[in-house]
């Protein structure tokens, strides 16, 4: 049943997309009836397997928005952007109920039905409406049911700081902490800073408070109705601090300052302060007397807490589905069959030769040519089943855009071009947030009122257009508004105000609007983060620099901004350029590389070793790897040169020598690795030794910084 | 509960039998009081304890803190395995162990008695 169950949820996740896109459209095109029938079929089949599957109450919701459709496609009523409105929400709900760990207010739902009805009602001929009187009453609402059975988890923080009176109550804490573990597996702090010394302690008073953090698939009442009787002499707080219904492209979690900030231990200016000295916050913290030990453990608790969650959910969530045109899956069956017979052949010619029969070169070479063809293809096969197209991404950023607009107050249209193209599906899931804060972030700082824009001679209405468009081994995606554009001078006044640039450092303007992908930069945005998660800048930055993609902005004053982001096809394999310094081998992505050749003493300017290489004349900066590496091993006498480019930086790298082409499988580096910046990853090669993939990102970064 | 100071040439113990809850929390009190203005260093049993909760452990770790301040030193007999203990003080997350976190404790005399009492105290 779970399978099944599974298979309606992704099913109604996709015509839930399709919905709200259809709807959108409808609002500009009321009269397409081909719409109105798309949803209402939509709808029609959400409640049908909806009812399949148990999801008796979705059934029963959908069945009277469905009614609604049924009136829109006779022509009964017509559309509006109300109707649009109540539409939209009433897929919001039903998602809620479907996919939503807590239990949905049946309130919110009925207050859906009332608005709907509102505009059957007077529709309805006198037998229709008696026909419903007599109908048997609706049944009970099944959501918890529901919920049980395929709740995602939930993550929560319960703090609960019992008055000192507490125990004199009559109340206890261990059975409700105890109660807690039917729940899930506690975690739980005890803060003991507040005891006092013998003489001092009134030994029958509560002193203590505690912090939790649980993780269960009950909703917040149910933890709620833990400590129900003990609300009334105690300050409880029950927060959600993590959610399975939200997908995460990181296991990175808040940091101890903004977690004791959110606690309610240190204020905002604590914070800022405490950050700018670049030390351990927790030391800091715990050195200045501003938080006790207690708070500093359980903040670091938590943080290690849900980042383990959350890396246990990512191996859960990589086994999700992901559904396959038939076509494709054909294509793979047939080139198994082709390595089969392949294989065949390579099996007689083994027997042959143990036979003693000769086996010529020329054949071997065959079967070798053959099964380099048919890996290369299985290759791009199988890889091309896991490229999906950005469509729908896309798709959903015209609801976030609608809402936003309308929560801000501006008129935004939203262009979308290029949503055909297709990505890996892990790196289409991890796009998600960040894409929508980038959106949101153009939306409520890019963009200018409608009156601000007519002052500066603009249209009213503002456009964010995304594209997206292969180059090379990469896909650009591109945001793009036609706002204020930003400001280098506010940039800069907030840069050095935050300790990020020192007063005087001259930076151009480029290298200024890259400051606000810097750690610390948007700090109070991020405590008051619109999009509730906390997600700065920065942490855009990490999340697509964890996709070895790469995040470029661009700016001009009153024309606005275009953020682009340039992201590798897939995370698994590329064609790399395998090199050798000292007795390692390094693995270099091969559509980096632009040109391989000797490296002779006249490229070096005036035949003096120093930081440029002359290239046919063009000045190109060089790295040695051997020095970066430290490698010690004897200097091969001819040495060789691999230029690589990465945006619009170009770069000499200087190995020991040029290998050759290498499909490189990608494996991550351990976590004890991480540390090495100028490596994305290793693979193992032919020989069984391991090779390190550069980071030529990373490089080209190093030589630009000159760090 | 029962709760009796015994002095002997070696050291002074403190004996507690019974429940430790909030009916004997007083009690409790007075005696470590009693125990660390007298004796440089005082060791609890509590082999006989049969109930623990939290005014106990708040006594404790208030008692940990007062013979710091006076320089002296209190602790947990570990030759006896005190379940009710070791569960409340677990339960009541003055101690944890969690396979990712590693162990953390907001109170030595309890970490010290858990950490002894699982190298190889008495089990019983």
């Amino acid at each position: 049943m779970a399978d099944q169950s599974e298979y309606y949820r992704e099913e109604a996740r996709e015509l839930l997309e399709l919905i709200e896109q259809k709807l959108i459209d409808l609002e500009n095109q009321p009269e397409d009836t081909e719409l109105l029938h798309a949803i209402f079929r939509a709808f029609h089949t959400i409640k049908g397997s909806g009812s399949m599957f148990g999801y008796d109450e979705v059934a029963g919701f959908t069945h009277e928005i469905e009614t609604l459709f049924d009136y829109l496609r006779d022509k009964r009523i017509s559309s509006n952007k109300q109707i649009i409105d109540i539409a939209l929400a009433a897929k919001d709900h039903i998602s809620d109920l479907i996919f939503s760990s807590e239990t949905i207010d049946p309130a919110a739902g009925e207050s859906i039905l009332k608005s709907v009805r509102s505009y059957l009602a007077p529709q309805r001929s006198s037998s229709e409406r008696s026909k419903e009187s007599t109908k048997q009453p609706a049944p009970p609402p099944v959501t918890e049911s529901v919920a049980e059975n395929d709740a995602l988890e939930t993550t929560f923080r319960i703090t609960i700081s019992p008055q000192r009176e507490f125990f004199l109550r009559g109340a206890k804490v261990l059975p409700l902490l105890q109660e807690l573990e039917a729940l899930g597996t506690p975690l739980i702090f005890a803060h003991t800073g507040e005891i006092p010394a013998l003489e001092q302690i009134d030994p029958e008073l509560c002193y203590t408070s505690w912090t939790i953090l649980l993780t269960t698939t009950k909703n917040r009442n149910a933890i709620q109705d833990i400590f129900i009787f003990v609300e009334d002499y105690s300050e409880l707080h029950i927060n959600v601090i993590d959610d399975a219904a939200q997908l995460d492209i990181t296991s990175e979690y808040k940091r101890i300052g903004e977690i004791l900030y959110e606690q309610g231990y240190v204020d905002q200016e604590t914070v800022e302060s405490i950050m700018k000295q670049k030390e351990r916050f927790g030391e800091v913290a715990m050195k200045q007397g501003v938080v006790s030990k207690d708070a500093i453990d359980s903040a670091l608790g938590e943080q290690q807490y849900v980042r383990e969650v959350r890396r246990q959910r990512q191996q859960l969530q990589s086994g999700t589905t992901i559904r396959v045109k038939s076509e494709k899956l054909d294509d793979l069956v047939n080139l198994v069959g082709e390595i089969v017979t392949l294989q065949a052949r390579l099996a007689q010619y083994t027997e042959s030769a143990r036979d003693g029969d000769r086996v010529s070169v020329a054949e071997l070479e065959n079967v070798s040519e053959n099964m380099d063809r048919l890996t290369s293809e299985l290759r791009e096969n199988t890889m091309d089943i896991r490229m999906i197209p950005l469509a729908e991404t896309f798709n959903s950023f015209h609801r976030l855009v609608r809402d936003l607009s309308a929560e801000l107050g501006k008129e935004v249209e939203l262009v979308t071009s290029g949503a055909e193209t297709e990505l890996d599906k892990n790196i289409i899931d991890a796009l998600n947030d960040p894409l929508v804060h980038i959106i949101r972030n153009s939306i409520d700082h890019g963009l200018e009122s409608s009156e601000e824009r007519q002052k500066a001679g603009k249209a009213g209405s503002g456009t964010v257009s995304i594209s997206a468009e292969h180059s090379g081994a990469n896909v650009l995606i591109r945001i793009k508004d036609d706002g204020q554009g930003l400001s280098s001078e506010k940039i800069r006044k907030k840069a050095v105000q935050r300790g990020i640039i020192s007063k005087d450092s001259k930076l151009s303007d480029r290298e200024l609007y890259s400051l606000i992908f810097s750690p610390g930069f948007s700090t109070t945005e991020t405590a008051t983060s619109v999009s509730g998660r906390g997600v700065g800048m920065d942490v855009v930055k990490r999340n697509i620099e964890q996709l070895r993609g790469k995040v470029h902005i661009d700016s001009q004053p009153n024309l606005g901004t275009t953020i682009t982001l340039t992201i590798p096809l897939t995370l698994s394999i590329i064609d790399g350029l395998l090199v050798s310094i000292g007795l390692e081998r390094y693995v270099i992505n091969l559509s980096a590389v632009e040109e391989c050749f000797e490296l002779t003493p006249d490229l070096f300017p005036k035949g003096q070793r120093n930081e440029y290489l002359s290239i046919r004349g063009e000045i190109v900066p060089y790295i040695d790897l051997r020095e970066l590496f430290a490698v010690q091993a004897a200097v091969p006498q001819f040495r060789e040169i691999t230029v690589v480019k990465a945006g619009e930086s170009k770069v000499a790298l200087i190995v020991d020598s040029i290998i050759g082409q290498h499909q490189t499988v990608i494996k991550p580096l351990n976590a004890a690795l991480n540390f090495i910046q100028e490596v994305s990853g290793s693979t193992i090669l032919g020989d069984g030794t391991i090779a390190f993939i550069l980071d030529i990102n990373k490089l080209t970064e190093k030589i630009s910084t000159g760090v | 509960m029962d709760i009796e100071l015994q002095k002997n040439t070696q050291e002074t113990r403190l004996v507690c039998r019974g429940n430790a809850t909030a009916e004997a929390a007083s009690e409790v009190r007075d005696v470590l009081l009693e125990a660390l203005q007298l004796e440089p260093a005082v060791m609890i049993d509590i082999a006989g304890v049969k109930k623990v909760d939290i005014t106990f452990l708040q006594l404790l770790v208030s008692a940990e803190r007062t013979a710091k301040e006076n320089d002296k030193s209190i602790q947990i007999d570990p030759s006896a395995y005190c379940d009710a203990l070791i569960k409340s003080a677990m339960r009541g997350g003055f101690y944890r162990e969690a396979e990712h976190l590693g162990s953390s404790s907001t109170s030595t005399i309890l970490a010290n008695y858990y950490t002894q009492v699982m190298q190889g105290g008495d089990r019983g």
